[in-house]
C-alpha cells in the first residue's frame, strides 16, 4: 500500500459491470480536475489548478500494489466479473496500524453503476449498491469509527453508466424533464420523481435511495450517458429492444459530465479536508507530547509525513515540502540531541549503520557475478524513496541516521521535481493517457521511483527555482550524508570484524556520492538548459552500459524515463568507451526534441519572466556544475590509489620528481605506458584489489584503465565548464579550463594545452594569483617547447621568470624586514618556486639566441634596485668618464651579458644629444649585489638625464628605463597612478658631465672682427690641454635654422698648426698637435634670416695613442650687433661734413675704444681736434663724431674710388664684466683645492652671469666701474653642487661661497696693455662710402641795408620797416663726381644751364615778401645768381629769416625731395639730385617796435591788482602813436 | 571532527591578499588556491541576493571533506574558510560527530574574529591597501605580490585557525 502512487489523488472505482474501459475515454478527457480550491480554518485559501486523479480499480489495487511487477494486472477488465462479488469481501483490509498514515487510501470510491433498467435495478442492482454503500460508508458518517479512521477519510460516489441502446438509455435524466412526446409511456407518464416507482428513472431512484436527506448533504450520485460511438459493439447487449431510444442531445451528454465532476471534486475535497484536520490534530498532539517519555520521534515523522503525503496527494507540493523541512530539521534536531549526550532523551534511537551497508560491506569482496549486479543496482537510484521499505523501518523504529536521511531528502527531491515541472521531452498523446489506468510498467515505475515525469503537465511553465533548490540542497546533502554514510560503514566494518579495507570503504562512500550527485544531475536535468540535456549523453551511455551487464529483466526493472529522447538514445547505444563525448554532444541538438508549439510557450514563458527566468537557470547552471565537480573530485579520489592523478597534483608531482623539463615529459608518458600496461595484466586476471567496493558502473570502467579514468574525467570537466560558462561562473570555468589543459598536457595534445594555458594564464595573472599563475607558466612553457613556438616559449619564460623575480624580491624585503620567523608561516610557497626557476634563465639565455630576433624585456622585472650614480668619475690620464651602476640580480644562473649600456640624453632643450656609456664585454652577472663601471671616450659639460640601461644577453635585451614614459593607457583609468607617473619622470635621475680639468676643450665665440659688409665669422678655438693629439677633426654642427657654416672657407688664426683636410663640409681636421697648445681658426658663416643668436654644436674626434676621444660642445652666441652707426652728411661748396653717431642697439652700454675714419684715395679726412675715446655709449646716450671730408684735387678719375673705412674699436660692458669676473675666478680657482673642477665651474659661471644680471646692472656698473657679483645663491650653484661628487661637494660649496663674499669687482676703464691683449677688444669695421650729388646750391640771403649794434647781437629792424634782401644762389656741380647730370637731366653737354625754381618760405605772419618769392633761374656751374628781394617784418621780436629752397624745375616740392639727396640721381631721368647749403640758415634779424616813449598809468584801484595801462607812445620818426587802451 | 583546512583572505578584486593552510605541510597549495579562485564565483553570483549580513555562509561542499563558507566585508574584502571535516581526530569521549555537519553559524566566530584581526591590519598606519590592490599595481607597473605581510595579522590568522572548533563561542 504505501507503494501507492501517492503524488496522485487515487480514486477508487469498483467497476462490477466492466464500464470502466467505456467511460475511461471520456472520463480522462475531463481530467485533471480544474480549479479547486480548498479552504482549511487553519490556512489561508489554497486554490489546486489541477488535481491530478489515479484511477485504481477496486480489485487490482489489494493484491498487487504491493509489488508491482506483475504486469497487466492492473488493467481492469470487464472479464473479472467473479471478483465483483467478492471485491468487497475479499478485501484484506490493511495491517491497521496504530500509526496512521502509512498507507494511501482512496479519497473518493466510485461505484460504477451499469443498471439497463429499472427492473435490474430493483431486482438485483439496487442491493448490491445497498451492500456496497454498507461496506464503503465513510468513517465520518459511521461515528462508531474511531478517529483513527479520518486519516483515511474517503468518500464515495455512485455513478450510473447508461449503455446505448437499453431501457435506461431512453429513459431521461430527469422524469420530469421528459419532453418528448414520443417517448415510451411508462416513463413519460409519470409526473413526479418522488412518488411512484415505475413513474422515475433510474437515476432519480438512485437518489432517493442513496442520497442522505439534509441540505447540506453531498450530492453522491451521478449519471451519464454513453452515445453508441463510443461504447464498443461487444458491450451492447443484443437483447435490446428496438424502441426508440431517448437521444440526448451533446450538452445534456456534457452537462451530465460536468455534473459528475464537480460532485466528484467536492467529494475528494470533503474527504481530503477531513483527513487534513484529522492528521493537523493529531500532530498538535504528539508535538505536545514531545518533552514526554517515551515520545518517539518516527510515529511522529510518520504522521507528519502522512499530512504532507496528504497535501502532494492533492497537489500542494509546496506544502508538502513544508512538511519535509520541518521533519528534516526535526530529524537534525534530534541527531544533535543524541550526539550531544543528552542522558534523557531517547526520542528516537537509530541503528548504528544499516544493514544494507553492512551487507555491501560484506559484499564488496565477493566476486560473485550476481551480488555485484545487485551491488550496481543499489547505486543506480541512491536516493529514492522507493529502494527500500523506509516507513516500514521507520515505523519499526528500525532505521539508520543515513537511511532516515536518505529518505528524507529523496522524498524532498521528489517533491522538488514535481514542482519543478520539469519539463521533458515530449512524451508522446498515447502514453499520456495510458498512464491514467493502465501505466505502463516502467512508466509506473519511474514515476514512483523519483521522478514524477508528469509529463502530461507538460502545458504547464517550468519552474526552474524548485531545480535550482534541488541541486542547492544536494549539494549540501549529498557530502553530509556521505559523512554518514562513512560512519555508518565504519561502524558496520567494525561490527563485522573491521576486515575491509580502507580502500574499500572510501570506494563504497566515494560511489554513493558519484551515483547520488549523479542522480540529481539527471535528475534536474532540463530542456530549458541546453547544457544540461545534451549532458545526458555521455551519462546515460554509462549506464547503458550497466544494462548490458545485466539481464533482460534488470533493465525492465530499472527505471528509465520513458521519453522519445530516451528511446531514441537508446537506440543508439553503443559501447561507452567507443563514444567520444565530443561527438555524442553533438547529437542531441535541442532543436531535436523541442516540438514547435513548445517553443511558442517556452518563448512566452521567456518573455514574461525573463529575468528571474534567466537567473534561475544560471543557478541551476553553476549548481549543476559543482555537482560536476563534485562528481569529479570523487573521481580524482577514486584515481589515486592507483596512482593516477590527473590535473595539477600530477604535474606537481612530477615537478618535485624531475628537474630537467624536456626528459621529464618523456619519462613521464614511459611511466604511463608502462602503467597501462600493467593494468591490462590485472584486468585481465580480475579487477585490481583497489577497486573493491566500487559500485558505480562509470567509476568502475574508469577504474580499468588510466585512459578510461582520464576520458571520464575530461567528459566531467568539459560539461562542468559548459554549465560554468553558461551560469557565469568566469573563475570556475577557469579552473576547469586549467585542469582540461593539464590533462591535455599529460596526454601528449601539447597545442591543445598551450591554447588553454594561453587563454587562462593571464586572468590567474591579472588578479593577482601568483601561485597559481607560476605554475601554470610553467607547464604553458612546457608545452610551447615542445611545440617548438620558439617566440612564445621565450616570453613565457620570461614570463615566468619575472614572477619568480617578483617573489625573490619581496622575499628578500621581508627577509630584510625580518618578518617572517615562524616555519608555520602562510604563505611559503616563495621558497617553493625560487627553486624551480633554477635554470631557466640560463635556458633562456642559450634558447634565445635562435630566436629569429631580439626580444626587449623591462629589466626592472628581473633585476632589484637599479641604481646609477649619478656622478662622473673622471680617468687619471685620458678624457672621457665613467659611472658606476648596481643592481641586484635575483636568480641562481648567472647572466653572461654580452653588453652592458647606459644611456644618458642631454636634458638641454632641442638637442637630442646622447650618449652611450659602455661597460667591459661579456660580464658574467651573478646572483646578488653587482657593480659595474661603466665608461665613455666622450667629454662633454652639461646635465644629461639617465634615460636607459641595456642589459644584451644574446638575444635577450634588458632594458631599463629610468624615466618611464607616461603610459597613455594607464592615465585612462587610474589618474593617481599617472600623477605619481609623471613625479617619478621628473625625478628621473639627472648627470652632471663636465670634462676633466686635462680634457680637450672646443669653444667657440664670434669673430672679434666684424666687417659690415662681408661674412662674419666665428671663431673656433681649440686647446688641447693635456692631450698629445696625432689626428683631430672637429665638426662643427649648425644648431640654428638657417645658420650656414663655411668650414671650407675656414682658416687658422692662431697656433702654429695649419688645417690639414677642409673639403668635407663642415669637418676641418688636423693633425699632430702638441699637448698644451691653443688654435684658433675663424669660419665664416650666414645666416638665411635674421638671427639673434645662432647656436652651434662643435665636436671634436680625436686621437692619442690612448685611443680615441670625443668631445661634444655646445655654443650659443649671440650675433646681434650691439651699436649702430648713422651718419649725416652735410655738404659744402668745398667740404663734406660726416657725422657718425654711434648707440648702443641693445640695452647694454659700450665702451668706444676708438674710432676712425680712414682717408680714402679720393678725399682726405679730417679728424675732430678732439681725441674722445674711450668713452661710454649707453643706449639713451650715443656718441656722435663728426669728420671733415674733402676732395683730393689730383687724380680725380684715374684710381677707382675706395669707400671711407670707419673702424670702431668697443667692447660691450656686459662682456667686459664677464671676462673680468671669469678670469678672476679662474685665477683664484687656480690656486685653490678644486682648481680640477674648473671646466664645470667655469663655464657655470659664465652662463650664469650672461643670464642672471639684469640690464640696468649693466648701466650702473658703466658709471660706476664696479660690477655686482651677485650671490652665491643667485647663481644657483647648488645644481652644480649636487651633480659632483658626494665628496666634494662640501669644500665646493665652501669655496664658491667663500668666493662670492666678495660682491663687487672693480672695472678699469683705462685699460691696462695686459689685459688689451688677452681680451682684444670686437672691432666693427664699415665701408662709408662718399655720397654724390648732382647739384650744390649754395644760398644766403643778405639784409645790406641792416647792421648790427655789435658782432654778437643780430642786426636790428623796426617792425613795419621795409628791408632789402639779397638772395644769392651760387650753382655747383662739382660734387657730381661720375657726371651723371647730363644723362640725368637729359643734357647735352654737362656744362649746359639747368632750370631751378627756388621758393622762399616766409612765415606770413612774420614777414611780408615783397618781390618774387618763386622764380625760375637757370644755372651753369659756378655762376651765382642774384635775386632782389624786400623783406618787411611785422611783429617784434627775434626772427629768422626765411628758408629757401631750391629745386630743379619740374620736380617735387623739397619736402618730398629729402630722399633724393642721398640717392642722387637714381630716380630716372628726372629727377636730378640738387642739396641746397643755405648759408643764412641760422640768421636772425630784431625787431623792435619803432617807438621812442610810452605812457603807461599805474593806478591803484580798490581792487588788489593794478592795471598798467598804455596811455600812449611816440614813435620814433615823429608819427603819431596809436594809442592802445 | 571538523577544523580550519584554509584561512583565504581575499581583497576586493578577488585578488589572494593572505592563504593560511591548517596544517602547512600537509595541504596542497596550489588545489587550495584553485579552490579559493574558484569560490570566488560563488560570492559574484549571491552578491546580488545578499542583504545587508556579510555571513554568506556554505558557499561550497567540495567534496565530503572540505567545504567552504564565506565571509564579506564592507569593503569588498572576502574571507574564506575551508573546513575539513575529519581535520582532527576527535578528544576522547567526545561525542562530537563529524557526519552531523555544520552550521553555517557555527563558523561565525571565526569570522568575526579574521574580520577584527583585518580591522586590525587596516588600523595599522603601516599598511595602506592601496599597496595590496593588484589592480593598482599593475598600473603602476609594480610586479610582486600583493600579499598581507603583516606578521601580527599572519599569526593571528594562525591563532584563529588553530583554535576554531564547531560551536565555539569565541575566539
Amino acid at each position: 500500500m504505501n507503494a501507492t502512487n501517492n503524488r496522485l489523488a487515487s480514486v477508487e472505482y469498483d467497476d462490477s459491470d466492466g464500464l470502466f474501459p467505456l467511460v475511461s475515454e471520456q472520463l480522462r478527457a475531463r481530467l485533471p480536475l480544474r480549479n479547486l480550491n480548498w479552504k482549511s480554518p487553519s490556512r489561508p485559501l489554497r486554490s489546486i489548478d489541477a488535481l491530478h486523479v489515479e484511477l485504481i480499480p477496486t480489485y487490482g489495487q489489494q493484491n498487487h500494489s504491493v509489488n508491482l511487477t506483475v504486469p497487466g494486472t492492473s488493467g481492469a477488465g470487464s472479464k473479472n466479473v467473479e471478483a465483483r462479488q467478492n471485491a468487497p469481501v475479499a478485501l484484506p483490509s490493511p495491517r491497521r496500524h496504530q500509526i496512521p498514515g502509512l498507507h494511501q487510501t482512496p479519497y473518493l470510491r466510485i461505484y460504477l453503476l451499469r443498471c439497463d433498467d429499472k427492473e435490474i435495478y430493483k431486482s438485483n442492482a439496487r442491493k448490491q449498491l445497498r451492500d456496497w454503500v454498507k461496506e464503503h460508508t465513510p468513517p465520518s458518517h459511521s461515528f462508531s469509527a474511531s478517529q483513527q479512521e479520518n486519516h483515511d477519510a474517503f468518500e464515495w460516489l455512485i455513478l450510473h453508466v447508461i449503455v446505448p441502446d437499453t431501457a435506461a438509455a431512453n429513459e431521461p435524466r430527469f422524469s420530469s424533464t421528459t419532453s418528448n412526446p414520443n417517448a415510451t409511456s411508462d416513463k413519460s407518464s409519470s409526473s413526479s420523481r418522488w412518488t411512484g416507482k415505475g413513474s422515475s428513472t433510474i437515476y432519480e431512484r438512485l437518489k432517493t435511495d442513496f442520497n442522505e436527506s439534509g441540505k447540506n448533504a453531498a450530492d453522491r450520485i451521478a449519471q451519464v450517458r454513453l452515445s453508441k460511438t463510443t461504447a464498443p459493439p461487444p458491450t451492447i447487449p443484443s437483447t435490446v429492444s428496438s424502441a426508440p431510444s431517448y437521444e440526448t442531445s451533446p450538452q445534456e451528454q456534457e452537462q451530465a459530465w460536468d455534473d459528475f465532476i464537480i460532485k466528484m471534486k467536492a467529494l475528494i475535497l470533503m474527504s481530503f479536508d477531513l483527513r487534513v484536520a484529522q492528521y493537523e490534530e493529531d500532530i498538535r498532539e504528539r508535538e505536545a507530547q514531545r518533552s514526554l517519555p517515551g515520545w518517539n520521534f518516527c510515529t511522529f515523522f510518520l504522521l507528519k509525513e502522512g499530512l504532507a503525503r496528504g497535501f502532494e496527494s492533492v497537489g500542494l507540493v509546496d506544502d508538502a515540502l513544508v512538511g519535509y523541512d520541518e521533519l528534516s530539521v526535526g530529524l537534525d534536531m534530534i541527531i544533535r540531541d543524541q550526539a550531544s549526550d543528552a542522558p534523557n532523551n531517547q526520542a528516537a534511537s537509530f541503528l548504528k549503520f544499516t544493514e544494507d551497508l553492512n551487507n555491501l560491506v560484506q559484499t564488496t569482496s565477493s566476486t560473485h557475478e550476481k551480488e555485484q549486479q545487485a551491488m550496481l543496482r543499489l547505486f543506480e537510484q541512491p536516493l529514492s524513496p522507493a529502494g527500500k521499505d523506509y516507513r516500514e523501518l521507520i515505523l519499526s523504529n528500525n532505521i539508520s541516521v543515513f537511511d532516515f536521511e536518505c529518505y528524507i531528502f529523496s522524498r524532498q527531491m521528489a517533491l522538488l521535481l514535481r514542482r519543478s515541472n520539469i519539463r521533458r521531452h515530449t512524451a508522446k498523446p498515447g502514453m499520456d493517457k495510458r498512464s491514467y489506468s493502465e501505466p505502463p510498467m516502467s512508466q509506473r515505475l519511474s514515476s514512483q521511483a523519483s521522478s514524477p515525469s508528469l509529463a502530461y503537465r507538460a502545458d504547464e511553465t517550468e519552474d526552474l527555482a524548485s531545480l535550482v533548490e534541488l541541486c542547492a540542497r544536494a549539494l549540501s546533502f549529498i557530502p553530509a550524508g556521505a559523512r554518514l554514510m562513512r560512519g555508518e560503514i565504519n561502524e558496520a566494518s567494525a561490527s563485522g570484524g573491521g576486515k575491509h579495507s580502507q580502500s574499500t570503504i572510501e570506494n563504497l562512500v566515494s560511489s554513493w556520492i558519484y551515483a547520488a550527485a549523479q542522480q540529481v544531475l539527471s535528475e534536474s536535468a532540463t530542456a530549458s538548459l541546453p547544457a544540461s540535456v545534451f549532458q545526458e549523453g555521455p551519462d546515460s551511455n554509462s549506464s547503458g552500459k550497466s544494462f548490458s551487464h545485466g539481464k533482460q529483466q534488470d533493465q525492465k526493472g530499472f527505471p528509465s524515463r520513458t521519453s522519445s529522447l530516451q528511446s531514441r538514445r537508446s537506440g543508439s547505444v553503443e559501447p561507452p568507451w567507443a563514444n567520444t563525448p565530443a561527438t555524442s554532444l553533438t547529437v542531441f541538438d535541442s532543436t531535436a526534441f523541442d516540438g514547435g508549439p513548445r517553443t511558442a510557450k517556452e518563448k512566452s514563458a521567456k518573455e514574461k519572466s525573463d529575468t528571474i527566468y534567466n537567473l534561475n537557470l544560471e543557478q541551476l547552471a553553476a549548481h549543476r556544475a559543482e555537482l560536476y565537480l563534485l562528481q569529479r573530485r570523487i573521481l580524482e579520489q577514486t584515481g589515486s590509489p592507483y596512482g593516477w592523478q590527473v590535473g595539477w597534483p600530477a604535474i606537481l608531482r612530477a615537478h618535485s620528481d624531475k628537474t630537467v623539463p624536456l626528459s621529464e615529459v618523456e619519462l613521464d608518458t614511459a611511466s604511463e605506458d608502462q602503467s597501462i600496461r600493467h593494468n591490462e595484466n590485472l584486468e585481465s586476471l580480475r579487477p585490481p584489489s583497489e577497486s573493491e567496493g566500487l559500485c558505480v558502473q562509470a567509476l568502475i570502467t574508469a577504474v580499468q584503465s588510466l585512459d578510461a579514468f582520464r576520458a571520464l574525467y575530461v567528459s566531467l570537466s568539459e560539461r562542468a565548464s559548459k554549465h560554468c560558462s553558461f551560469a557565469r561562473l568566469p573563475k570556475m570555468a577557469q579552473q576547469v579550463l586549467g585542469d582540461l589543459a593539464v590533462l591535455k598536457f599529460e596526454t601528449g595534445d601539447y597545442a591543445m594545452a598551450a591554447a588553454y594555458f594561453q587563454r587562462i594564464t593571464p586572468l590567474y595573472a591579472e588578479d593577482g594569483w601568483s601561485l597559481i599563475e607560476v605554475t601554470m607558466l610553467k607547464t604553458y612553457a612546457q608545452c610551447l617547447k615542445i611545440l617548438h613556438r620558439r617566440d612564445e616559449y621565450a616570453r613565457v619564460l620570461l614570463n615566468l621568470l619575472a614572477k619568480a623575480a617578483a617573489m625573490e624580491k619581496s622575499r628578500s624585503k621581508s627577509q630584510r624586514k625580518q618578518v617572517y620567523s615562524s616555519p608555520e608561516e602562510a604563505s611559503n610557497w616563495l621558497d617553493d618556486e625560487k627553486s624551480n626557476v633554477v635554470g631557466q634563465m640560463t635556458e633562456l639565455i642559450k634558447f634565445s639566441s635562435d630566436l629569429p630576433y631580439k626580444i626587449t624585456v623591462s629589466m626592472t622585472k628581473y633585476f632589484d634596485a637599479v641604481r646609477v650614480d649619478p656622478t662622473v668619475h673622471h680617468f687619471h690620464d685620458q678624457d672621457g668618464f665613467e659611472m658606476q651602476i648596481k643592481f641586484r640580480y635575483l636568480f641562481e644562473d648567472d647572466l653572461e651579458a654580452d653588453t652592458v649600456k647606459l644611456r644618458l640624453v642631454s636634458t638641454a632643450a632641442g638637442q637630442m644629444r646622447e650618449l652611450w656609456l659602455q661597460g667591459n664585454p661579456s660580464v658574467r652577472i651573478k646572483k646578488g649585489e653587482q657593480l659595474l663601471w661603466l665608461g665613455t671616450n666622450v667629454s662633454t659639460p652639461g646635465h644629461f638625464n639617465l634615460e636607459r640601461l641595456v642589459i644584451e644577453a644574446k638575444k635577450v635585451v634588458f632594458i631599463h628605463e629610468f624615466a618611464p614614459k607616461p603610459a597613455a593607457s594607464t592615465t585612462l583609468n587610474l589618474t593617481t597612478s599617472s600623477a605619481q607617473l609623471s613625479a617619478t619622470s621628473i625625478n628621473a635621475p639627472r648627470v652632471l658631465c663636465y670634462p676633466r680639468s686635462g680634457a680637450l676643450d672646443v669653444t667657440v665665440a664670434l669673430g672679434r672682427f666684424i666687417y659690415i659688409d662681408k661674412t662674419r665669422t666665428i671663431e673656433v678655438t681649440i686647446h688641447t690641454a693635456d692631450n698629445q693629439i696625432s689626428s683631430l677633426e672637429v665638426r662643427l654642427r649648425a644648431g640654428s635654422a638657417g645658420l650656414r657654416l663655411h668650414t671650407n672657407k675656414a682658416k687658422a688664426i692662431k697656433g702654429d698648426v695649419d688645417i690639414q683636410d677642409k673639403s668635407n663640409i663642415g669637418t676641418i681636421k688636423f693633425a699632430d698637435i702638441p699637448v698644451n697648445s691653443t688654435l684658433a681658426i675663424q669660419v665664416p658663416y650666414d645666416v638665411e634670416t635674421t638671427l639673434r643668436e645662432i647656436s652651434i654644436r662643435p665636436e671634436a674626434t680625436y686621437t692619442t695613442e690612448r685611443g680615441e676621444f670625443v668631445f661634444l660642445g655646445n655654443a650659443t652666441i649671440s650675433v646681434e650687433l650691439p651699436l649702430d652707426v648713422n651718419v649725416f652728411d652735410v655738404f659744402k661748396e668745398q667740404a663734406l661734413f660726416s657725422k657718425f653717431t654711434v648707440r648702443a642697439a641693445t640695452r647694454i652700454p659700450l665702451q668706444l675704444l676708438s674710432i676712425e675714419l680712414e682717408k680714402s684715395s679720393h678725399f682726405v679726412v679730417a679728424s675732430p681736434s678732439r681725441s674722445t675715446p674711450p668713452s661710454l655709449v649707453f643706449p639713451r646716450g650715443p656718441a656722435s663724431f663728426t669728420y671733415k671730408i674733402v676732395k683730393i684735387a689730383s687724380g680725380l678719375s684715374s684710381t677707382p674710388e675706395t669707400p671711407l673705412i670707419l673702424t670702431i674699436k668697443y667692447r660691450c660692458i656686459d662682456e667686459d664684466i664677464l671676462e673680468r669676473v671669469q678670469d678672476l675666478f679662474r685665477t683664484e680657482l687656480n690656486t685653490s683645492s678644486i682648481a680640477d673642477l674648473a671646466p664645470i665651474l667655469v663655464p657655470t659661471l659664465r652662463t650664469r652671469m650672461m643670464s642672471g644680471v639684469p640690464d640696468a646692472d649693466y648701466e650702473r656698473a658703466a658709471m660706476l666701474k664696479t660690477a655686482r657679483l651677485g650671490s652665491f645663491e643667485e647663481m644657483g650653484w647648488s645644481e652644480i653642487i649636487a651633480g659632483l661628487p658626494k665628496a666634494r661637494r662640501e669644500a665646493v660649496s665652501s669655496w664658491l661661497q667663500k668666493w662670492h663674499d666678495r660682491s663687487t669687482i672693480e672695472l678699469k676703464t683705462p685699460v691696462d696693455s695686459d689685459y688689451t691683449t688677452s681680451h682684444p677688444p670686437r672691432t666693427i669695421i664699415i665701408a662709408v662710402d662718399v655720397p654724390t650729388i648732382q647739384v650744390l646750391h649754395t644760398a644766403s640771403l643778405s639784409l645790406p641795408n641792416l647792421s648790427s649794434p655789435n658782432s654778437t647781437q643780430p642786426p636790428l629792424a623796426a617792425v613795419g620797416q621795409a628791408l632789402r634782401a639779397d638772395l644769392h644762389i651760387r650753382h655747383t656741380r662739382h660734387w657730381d663726381r661720375n657726371n651723371t647730370l647730363a644723362s640725368t637731366a637729359n643734357l647735352s653737354h654737362p656744362s649746359d644751364p639747368l632750370d631751378f625754381v627756388y621758393d622762399i618760405h616766409a612765415n606770413p605772419d612774420i614777414w611780408l615778401l615783397g618781390g618774387e618769392r618763386r622764380a625760375h633761374f637757370s644755372a651753369r656751374e659756378g655762376e651765382t645768381k642774384t635775386f632782389a628781394l624786400m623783406l618787411i617784418p611785422l611783429v617784434p621780436g627775434r626772427h629768422m629769416l626765411p628758408r629757401v629752397e631750391i629745386r630743379v624745375r619740374g620736380q617735387r616740392p623739397r619736402g618730398e625731395e629729402k630722399g633724393q639727396q642721398q640717392g642722387s640721381g637714381r630716380e630716372g631721368g628726372s629727377s636730378v639730385s640738387c642739396e641746397t647749403d643755405y648759408q643764412s640758415q641760422a640768421e636772425t634779424v630784431m625787431v623792435i617796435a619803432d617807438v621812442k616813449g610810452t605812457t603807461v598809468d599805474l593806478r591803484v584801484s580798490g581792487q588788489a591788482e593794478s592795471d598798467a595801462v598804455l596811455v600812449g607812445s611816440e614813435e620814433r620818426r615823429g608819427e603819431a602813436g596809436r594809442v592802445t587802451g | 571532527m571538523p577544523s580550519v583546512a584554509c584561512v583565504g583572505v581575499i581583497g576586493k578584486h578577488n585578488n589572494p591578499l593572505h592563504i593560511s593552510l591548517f596544517p602547512p605541510e600537509g595541504r596542497d597549495e596550489l588545489e587550495f588556491s584553485f579552490l579559493l579562485s574558484s569560490c570566488l564565483d560563488i560570492f559574484e553570483m549571491r552578491m546580488p541576493h545578499k542583504t545587508a549580513d556579510s555571513d554568506f555562509g556554505l558557499l561550497q561542499a567540495v567534496d565530503e571533506r572540505l567545504a567552504m563558507y564565506g565571509w564579506l566585508t564592507n569593503t569588498g574584502v572576502k574571507f574564506v574558510i575551508v573546513v575539513d571535516m575529519f581535520g582532527r581526530t576527535a578528544p576522547e569521549g567526545s561525542k562530537m560527530n563529524a557526519a552531523l555537519g555544520l552550521r553555517d553559524a557555527d563558523l561565525k566566530p571565526a569570522f568575526r574574529a579574521l574580520q577584527t584581526a583585518y580591522i586590525g591590519l587596516l588600523r595599522n598606519p603601516f599598511y595602506n591597501p592601496d599597496e595590496h590592490s593588484p589592480r593598482i599595481a599593475n598600473a603602476q607597473q609594480r610586479i610582486g605580490s600583493t600579499q598581507i605581510t603583516s606578521r601580527r595579522f599572519i599569526q593571528e590568522v594562525q591563532r584563529i585557525g588553530n583554535a576554531w572548533t564547531p560551536g565555539i563561542a569565541s575566539i
